[in-house]
């Protein structure tokens, strides 16, 4: 068994691809890739920014920012902190574990394929609306960012009706709502007046696009 | 168990920088950085620049290996690199290709 097992011990570093058979342990840093038939356990000093794979995934303690995607679980325990999305047939989630990301349970062959090649472009287009809602909701546990993107991609695509509504629903999130509140009191009739609203909703449908493709 | 440890059947294609013990089952390409020991035990292989303490050889290292303290190359070692430490032993059966700096 020892045999088997790899650990990267908590001071070290690794920086690159971890690939192949048998089970992984990480108790220090490792950014790349990790992709293990086995198990999987990060450690309460594991430090990781990379994206997991593995038959079973058990988050100790520590921090991952990646997408974590196991064939059978993940168990996140607490004092687990995770910024990416989590894709098992079953997925288990402490009291005092943190996530931010997608969470994808069950189905278990049929997305494992698909899911996987969806999610790999994902990551790094999350990344750059996350510190802002992270920023906002502190360490909330947030599983809802795809869910209210989803939301809001509607609204920008009705023309100028709509367009009095989709402030609203961004209200909580977004500083548009100054700015649509401003500009529906001094010009409502012009088409032009929620001009400079457009692109930022637009900005928002993209992203959302995008994070859809 | 604090050390750093490469099972078989494992790759690690990039960089390993630690202050541990580093003991290599699998297969490491890259580079290793160890402040203490590195064992490469048979079976595995090491495809890197090895800078380290103590280093122990049993399977294959293609790759410099320059140690702070002792170079041990076992039964069944497989070099082929440059070795650079203080003492150096070739255990018979040992394959070694490569130039030795006792740095004497």
């Amino acid at each position: 068994m020892a045999a088997d097992v790899t650990v990267i011990g908590r001071s070290s570093f690794v920086r690159g691809r971890i690939s192949g058979t048998g089970s992984l342990e990480i108790a220090g840093r490792v950014e790349g890739e990790v992709s293990v038939t086995g198990d999987l356990s990060v450690e309460a000093t594991g430090l990781v920014a990379a994206n997991l794979s593995a038959l079973r995934i058990t988050v100790r303690g520590g921090a991952i920012k990646g997408d974590l995607t196991a064939e059978e679980g993940i168990v996140l325990e607490a004092g687990a902190r995770v910024v990416g999305d989590l894709i098992a047939p079953r997925v288990a989630i402490a009291e005092g574990a943190l996530v931010r990301g997608h969470v994808q349970t069950g189905g278990a062959g049929a997305h494992k394929s698909g899911a996987a090649t969806k999610k790999q472009p994902a990551p790094f287009q999350r990344a750059a609306p996350q510190p802002s809602i992270s920023g906002k909701n502190g360490p909330v546990t947030t599983r809802q960012p795809t869910a209210t993107s989803i939301a809001k991609a509607p609204p920008p695509a009705p023309p100028p009706p709509a367009k009095k509504s989709a402030p609203a629903n961004n209200a909580a999130p977004a500083h548009s709502m100054p700015r649509g509140s401003v500009l529906a009191g001094t010009r409502p009739q012009p088409n032009k007046a929620p001009a400079p609203v457009v692109p930022v909703l637009k900005k928002g449908a993209k992203a959302t696009q995008k994070k859809r493709a | 168990m604090a050390s750093t440890v490469i099972g078989s059947g494992i790759t690690i294609e990039g960089e390993i920088t630690t202050d541990d013990d580093v003991v290599v089952q699998g297969t490491l390409r890259g580079k290793l950085t160890a402040k203490d020991g590195v064992t490469v035990e048979a079976g595995g292989v090491v495809e890197a620049d090895i800078v380290s303490g103590p280093a122990h050889v049993a399977g294959t290292v293609t790759g410099n290996i320059s140690s702070t303290d002792r170079v041990d190359l076992q039964h069944g070692a497989r070099v082929v690199g440059n070795v650079k430490a203080t003492r150096i032993t070739i255990a018979d059966g040992a394959q070694f290709k490569g130039n030795v700096d006792m740095d004497v």
